[in-house]
């Protein structure tokens, strides 16, 4: 998937907790992780909103693309 | 009440209705052959079987409720997967593979079913008249617009289990999306 999810770093940036990005926008902590990973097909507006709002970051901040050889 | 509610509901009463039916089938089959002196004479289905022996002989009999139980085994059939389709849609599962998997299972049940009955009644007729004597032996091969009305039902269905498994694909699709 050349769209790589950098939730984590950005996490790690602001100190905060994923239980508690988790409670914040409103997913399961499983669906957070699956996210983190990279491991979704795609994400809600709403839950980026909900992440940027709560991480005071822009989508662009845990979102990176990156173009695959292949390509 | 939301729409998921009223299927689950609904879909209890029809997994109970299903499991009677299925289970009813053969003691109503044992039960029809066992007083075929009673209705045979006005049954429209085998009008035009005739003469038919009186008193039907023991083994003619037998034979026409093993023949009866071909449509019957696969009216069994169509009945199971559609009480494990209700049972699925009352536990909340709508798309998925088991779903999809069961209705197709009735859709081509009921084709069978199509298919088999004029064979079945063929087969009927030629036990039927079994003890006859020469010349009143019959061979009877009638296919009906009921044949084809319940091969396009089971078409038809076959068709919205294809429609369900896009569906399914969506709902998977939709639940990788967070």
């Amino acid at each position: 998937m050349p769209i790589i999810v950098t939730l984590d770093i950005m996490l790690a940036t602001r100190k905060v907790k994923s239980k508690d990005l988790a409670a914040a926008v409103g997913i399961t902590e499983q669906n957070l992780s699956l996210l983190k990973s990279g491991k979704v097909k795609g994400i809600r507006f709403a839950t980026l909103q909900a992440i940027c709002d709560h991480l005071d970051c822009q989508p662009g901040d845990i979102l990176r693309y990156q173009k695959s050889d292949q390509e | 009440m939301s729409n998921l509610v009223r299927i689950q509901r609904i879909s209890r009463v029809m997994r109970i209705c299903c499991t009677i039916i299925a289970f009813a089938i053969p003691p109503v089959l044992a039960t029809m052959w066992a007083t075929f002196s009673v209705w045979a004479p006005t049954h429209p289905e085998l009008a035009h079987i005739r003469p038919l022996p009186d008193p039907m002989p023991p083994a003619s009999l037998m034979l026409g409720f093993a023949i009866s139980l071909i449509p019957g085994s696969i009216s069994i059939y169509a009945f199971w997967r559609l009480r494990t389709l209700f049972g699925l849609y009352e536990q909340g599962q709508i798309f998925t593979a088991d779903c999809i998997r069961s209705l197709r299972g009735f859709a081509i049940a009921i084709i069978l079913f199509a298919v088999a009955k004029p064979f079945a009644n063929a087969l009927l007729s030629m036990a039927l008249t079994f003890s006859n004597p020469p010349g009143q032996k019959m061979l009877s091969i009638s296919v009906g617009s009921s044949d084809f009305t319940t091969a396009f039902i089971g078409c038809v269905f076959l068709i919205i289990g294809w429609t369900m498994d896009e569906g399914r694909e969506l709902a998977e699709d939709q639940a990788q999306i967070v």
